[in-house]
């Protein structure tokens, strides 16, 4: 018994260093600023060097976007326009320093921030629609119920007003009526 | 002095749980405007209401925002 138990431990062991061995691959997000300096055209190259920066280090491009070109919050080195890029990644995690420290020798960028970012799972995004469907009706409910409030609301001082002005009214020509006569 | 500041409050609530919003974008510049002071400084929870596990993620979102010149550090 405890010869086998013994085993089953190494084993174990054994496992758990493998999938230790395994690269651990996370999923990211590069945003990253190109000075304004480079017109519309030359970003074409730019953004070609960086995706191979990426590729290089073994990471898979999941989506490309361009954000366009944007005023800067405050000027980074005397520039106040940039185009935003936006890169999603899969990547080892091992190299993920090395592509950060390719990334920082670029002079093309101003600035670049590497992002994790979660990998939504179906069960995740399923759960997120139920939410968003049960938020949806609560929200459906509260605006029929101001609306049935506004409509009462509006019906009670309407019809007060009238009678009110009504009577008055009639007040109103009575008086104007036998002060006329009085006169 | 305490019974009119209460009167004039009104009820606060995260914006992130009631609308299910669980990962805050560091991109939406716009959305986190609503939690920066006039001075540029990230509102207090006691002053927004938002719940301590959004206002972690809030304030992350907002420093990375500042960082990519998408939020200003300092008011102009």
């Amino acid at each position: 018994m405890t010869e086998e138990q013994k085993n089953n431990k190494e084993k174990e062991i054994l496992e758990n260093e493998e999938e230790l061995n395994e690269p651990k691959i996370e999923h990211y997000e590069l945003l990253y600023i190109v000075s304004n300096s480079y017109t519309a055209d030359e970003l074409k190259p730019i953004n070609e060097k960086i995706s191979s920066l990426i590729k290089e280090q073994g990471g898979k491009i999941t989506k490309e976007e361009s954000l366009g070109k944007n005023k800067l919050a405050y000027p980074i080195k005397q520039l106040s326009h940039g185009y935003y890029q936006l890169y999603e990644f899969d990547l080892a995690k091992e190299n993920l320093l090395n592509l950060n420290n390719a990334l920082k020798l670029n002079k093309e960028l101003v600035r670049f921030i590497i992002v994790k970012k979660k990998v939504k799972t179906e069960a995740a995004l399923r759960e997120e629609k139920a939410l968003q469907e049960k938020l949806a009706k609560k929200k459906k409910k509260e605006i029929e119920k101001i609306k049935k409030g506004k409509e009462e609301d509006k019906e009670k001082p309407r019809k007060e007003k009238s009678k009110v002005s009504l009577e008055d009214l009639d007040k109103k020509l009575d008086e104007i009526l036998g002060g006329d006569e009085m006169l | 002095m305490t019974n009119q500041k209460n009167l004039l409050e009104t009820k606060k609530y995260c914006y992130f749980c009631v609308n299910g919003i669980k990962d805050i974008d560091y991109k939406d510049s716009q959305l986190l405007r609503r939690w920066t002071s006039s001075y540029a400084k990230i509102v207090p929870r006691r002053r927004s209401g938002v719940c301590a596990k959004h206002q972690r993620n809030l304030a992350q979102a907002i420093k990375r925002a500042r960082y990519m010149a998408l939020l200003p550090y300092l008011p102009r």
